[in-house]
């Protein structure tokens, strides 16, 4: 099934807010592992999102602007005898997102909590 | 101590990461060679990896990943000359299908299978001109005319000569 253009699958929106969530703690940046073990946590799960899940996501983030990423100088990669990694920061747009999300999950759930509560 | 399995699993996603990626724009590629190879060395020095349930932890990435991948390589594939290059090769291998089911029966009506066909032995051959004059469109009519004969009433066919 093709996805509407600009539309975000719940997989990007968690980056988005994940990403956000890092940056109000002070983390600007952070790499594809970096994000996977945060929306792991942040789930409370212990296997991390698929490679080809995760860096598709990245990807199309980043085409729609929402993500930005820069490579590492391959000197501290060469330095710390490491494969470079790849460094990405949520943009204005990417922290629009975010809020917009965190607004529509918290405006969903005391609906569903009321629909839950209602027969008792 | 890194499990056989482990190490079984990482050059799997090194393996297939090469395989998808082969033959991509170069700057795409190694973007994506060097992201994975990065979130490799990343897992393998996280405490959550060692013993042999990290290798399944890798399999398990790898292979929910593998339509992802798919997709991603579909997409950056089409945008790009390589989709151009494909779709012709595609077209040019339909296109040669093609005239090799034209040509080969061709080849076959010139050199004569037809002297000694069904349509040759058909009753009604016998009526029309001899095998070496037919044409195209008499060969046609004379199948269609067997077929008829074969499938049609008895004793409503031609007569035996």
């Amino acid at each position: 099934m093709r996805r509407k253009q600009g539309s975000l699958v719940p997989l990007e929106i968690a980056i988005c807010i994940s990403a956000s969530d890092r940056h109000h703690q002070g983390v600007n940046e952070f790499h594809g592992y970096e994000i996977a073990r945060y929306l792991a946590d942040d789930a409370g799960r212990r296997l991390l999102t698929a490679y080809g899940t995760l860096y598709r996501a990245l990807g199309r983030l980043e085409k729609m602007g929402l993500l930005r990423s820069r490579r590492e100088d391959p000197h501290i990669s060469a330095r710390e005898n490491r494969p470079g990694r790849r460094f990405y920061s949520l943009t204005a747009e990417g922290e629009a997102a975010a809020r917009e999300a965190r607004k529509v999950s918290t405006e969903k759930t005391p609906r569903r909590a009321r629909r839950r509560l209602a027969p008792a | 101590m890194k499990s056989p399995l482990f190490g079984f699993a990482v050059a799997l996603v090194r393996a297939w990461t090469r395989l998808y990626t082969w033959r991509m724009e170069p700057a795409l590629r190694e973007t994506r060679r060097e992201e994975i190879e990065s979130d490799l060395w990343e897992f393998q020095h996280d405490s959550m990896a060692g013993g042999s349930s990290s290798g399944f932890h890798v399999l398990a990435r790898l292979f929910l990943g593998v339509p992802s991948d798919l997709c991603w390589r579909v997409d950056n594939a089409l945008s790009r000359d390589e989709g151009l290059r494909g779709r012709a090769a595609l077209t040019t291998a339909a296109a040669v299908l093609v005239a090799a089911l034209w040509i080969v029966p061709a080849l076959f009506w010139r050199n004569g299978p037809l002297e000694r066909t069904r349509a040759n032995d058909c009753p009604s051959a016998s009526t029309t001109r001899p095998a070496d004059s037919l044409t195209r469109a008499d060969y046609r009519m004379q199948v269609i005319n067997c077929a008829g004969a074969f499938f049609g009433r008895r004793g409503s066919g031609p007569p035996e000569p």
